[in-house]
């Protein structure tokens, strides 16, 4: 396996785990997140469905090695973890800050890779209109 | 922190990213729909490709300028051992000029 196509399924793996998470969390939603949105229980779910559909598309899109799947799914992905960090550190709770952190510090490493993303989607459309689009 | 600012604020969060995700599916699509490549790896083999290409026209047009640069030389030799002054006599290149 070339050293991009690990660094590509490396990706695919880190999504899917993401994907799965927000499964899990319809089944078992997580403690803060749901306390941070009580009583609107409704959005604790909308959290898991968030992480599923950003998930699926990142780990879809890095698979078929089309950037399409991460430019849009990195987006919910961003929020719900945005989420979950928010809603670590609402508890107020000294032995949350280390996790509100970490999940955090996911957000925006999440966000450095959409600016990657979009780099890309502008050099794609500004190829194709210097080469091809005339 | 009051329940109802931060239930707010996750709702907002939450609405933020789901419209995110909305418009950037859409926007891509469209930029691949007008047919901008749609792999990733396109995008570095592209950028290979390019410093190829500007890397061959560098080493063509470096010996464009040495063999011109040596067509002057021997010019100025000529006029030189024919008792002419070669005009100009101490010819400066742009760059150096302009520093």
């Amino acid at each position: 396996m070339t050293s991009r196509a690990a660094r590509r399924w490396t990706r695919v793996v880190g999504y899917t785990l993401m994907a799965a998470a927000g499964v899990a969390a319809m089944a078992w939603p997580a403690p803060s997140v749901r306390a941070a949105t009580n009583p609107v229980t409704t959005l604790a779910y909308v959290w898991a469905a968030l992480l599923v559909v950003g998930g699926m598309s990142s780990a879809i899109g890095a698979a078929a090695d089309r950037w399409l799947g991460e430019y849009a799914g990195l987006w919910p992905l961003i929020a719900t973890f945005a989420v979950y960090a928010i809603a670590g550190a609402a508890t107020g709770r000294a032995t949350t800050v280390a996790g509100s952190c970490a999940l955090g510090s996911i957000a925006f490493l999440l966000l450095a890779r959409w600016r990657d993303i979009a780099q890309i989607r502008r050099e794609a459309a500004r190829y194709h209109a210097e080469h091809e689009g005339r | 922190m009051d329940g109802r600012v931060l239930t707010t604020i996750i709702g907002l969060l939450l609405g933020g990213g789901g419209v995110a995700f909305l418009t950037t599916f859409i926007r891509g699509w469209s930029t691949i729909r007008s047919g901008a490549y749609a792999r990733e790896r396109e995008a570095s083999d592209r950028l290979g490709r390019q410093l190829e290409e500007l890397e061959d026209q560098l080493a063509v047009r470096t010996r464009d300028r040495d063999y011109w640069r040596n067509v002057a030389m021997r010019y100025s030799g000529q006029l030189v051992r024919a008792a002419i002054e070669p005009i100009p006599a101490e010819p400066v290149a742009p760059s150096e000029r302009a520093s």
